[in-house]
């Protein structure tokens, strides 16, 4: 029986493998990765973009491509992939899946924020269950001997196979068609701009969120600090290591990376330990430009009012389209 | 003493499922680059789906 077992369980993720399943996921949302994962780019993407949520609200692939095409005179192609709760180390697996080797884009935006790179992630066992590959388990278990991620989510890799044919399989019954939409026609992220549909469904979208900014500040802010800053460490564990091998993977490619902290509101910088967001600048600059990256820091008092955000983290599409551009005038250079 | 199931009913559940697995995958795939090559030659995009109410509560409160 064990021996059927393992054979099943190879052949699954060997099929899964090859499908390019691993981002099927049972999350629809942020982003349609299994989109993205298998289409066809005709050329090399200009700019793509990992990172979390943050960068999906905050970098909107449209506005960076409008304002691109118009400094450059010829058209751009921007993608972001982007993950729900990812430190680094998604951050990184899914930038080595996707854009990296022959996908390697020519400008590689990377999104960074001191909860994203806490060895102690408050979300690190989703992000290896989401993310890693069975050539990730030896890293993930010698991390799990001291602490996070457990041991059961190292193991995750082993069904994973199973897993993304099961989310397949129930694909057909979930409505992800607006996702795939986002995925294939505005380069992922959740603003497009360029359009009166574009503009009509970004005020649609945070009008029917209007309420998510107190929900957040109800059950989120309380806490921050308790869950995402707990046992607060830079510079060791699974997402700064994941960080760093990025950074030397993209170098190796010849793609310039952009490593962006992103901007939150001012009442969520209000809740960030002072002594943590200083430890982690005090790394994240410094090991960046070491190791070939630019630094871009944007977590500042003029991207902090309230007018630009959904929710205390998450940009609107005001926010969004501002930032774009700025991302745009910073990265530009690197594409002419 | 239980006997295991024959080899060649496993063998064909296997390959059903990883085969209707293949082709839906496959559909799926084929269906997004039809429709972005198209995109890109025509320069027009389709119109977009009805959006669904987004991130859960319980997923908002892990991004």
């Amino acid at each position: 029986m064990l021996a059927w077992i393992v054979v099943f369980l190879a052949l699954a993720d060997a099929t899964s493998a090859a499908l390019r399943l691993k981002y099927v996921q049972e999350v629809e949302w942020p982003t349609d990765l299994f989109a993205e994962a298998n289409l066809d780019r005709p050329a090399p993407l200009d700019v793509a973009i990992v990172g979390s949520s943050r960068a999906h609200y905050g970098l909107a692939p449209t506005a960076i491509d409008a304002c691109l095409g118009e400094k450059l005179g010829r058209p751009t192609h921007t993608a972001s992939a982007n993950r729900l709760a990812a430190s680094l180390y998604a951050a990184d697996l899914v930038a080595r899946d996707l854009f990296s080797g022959e996908n390697a884009p020519k400008v590689l935006v990377v999104e960074v924020a001191p909860e994203s790179l806490n060895a102690n992630h408050f979300e690190l066992d989703y992000n290896v269950g989401a993310s890693a590959d069975i050539r990730e388990i030896p890293d993930c278990v010698a991390a799990a001997v001291t602490g996070p991620p457990t041991l059961a989510a190292c193991a995750r890799p082993i069904t994973r196979g199973v897993e993304n044919i099961a989310f397949l399989l129930h694909r057909p019954l979930t409505d992800h068609r607006h996702i795939t939409w986002m995925a294939l026609f505005q380069g992922g992220g959740q603003y497009c701009y360029g359009s009166p549909d574009c503009e009509a469904r970004n005020a649609d979208y945070d009008a029917r969120h209007a309420g998510r900014w107190q929900t957040r500040v109800d059950r989120v802010l309380p806490k921050v600090k308790s869950e995402r800053f707990r046992d607060y460490t830079v510079e060791s564990g699974l997402p700064s290591a994941h960080f760093v091998a990025l950074l030397d993977r993209a170098r190796a490619d010849g793609t310039t990376v952009e490593v962006v902290n992103l901007p939150v509101s001012a009442t969520y910088n209000a809740e960030v330990p002072p002594e943590a967001y200083a430890a982690y600048l005090a790394w994240v600059k410094p090991t960046a430009e070491t190791h070939g990256a630019r630094f871009l820091d944007l977590n500042l008092p003029e991207w902090q009012a309230r007018a630009l955000y959904v929710d205390p983290d998450h940009l609107n599409h005001t926010g969004a389209r501002q930032l774009s551009e700025r991302l745009c005038a910073e990265v530009v250079d690197a594409l002419h | 003493m239980r006997r295991l199931p024959e080899p060649l009913v496993v063998a064909f559940v296997v390959v059903t499922l990883l085969g209707a697995t293949t082709w839906l995958a496959r559909r799926e795939a084929s269906a997004n680059q039809a429709a972005f090559d198209e995109a890109a030659r025509s320069g027009q995009v389709p119109p977009a789906p009805p959006a669904i109410s987004g991130a859960t509560l319980t997923i908002q409160e892990r991004l």
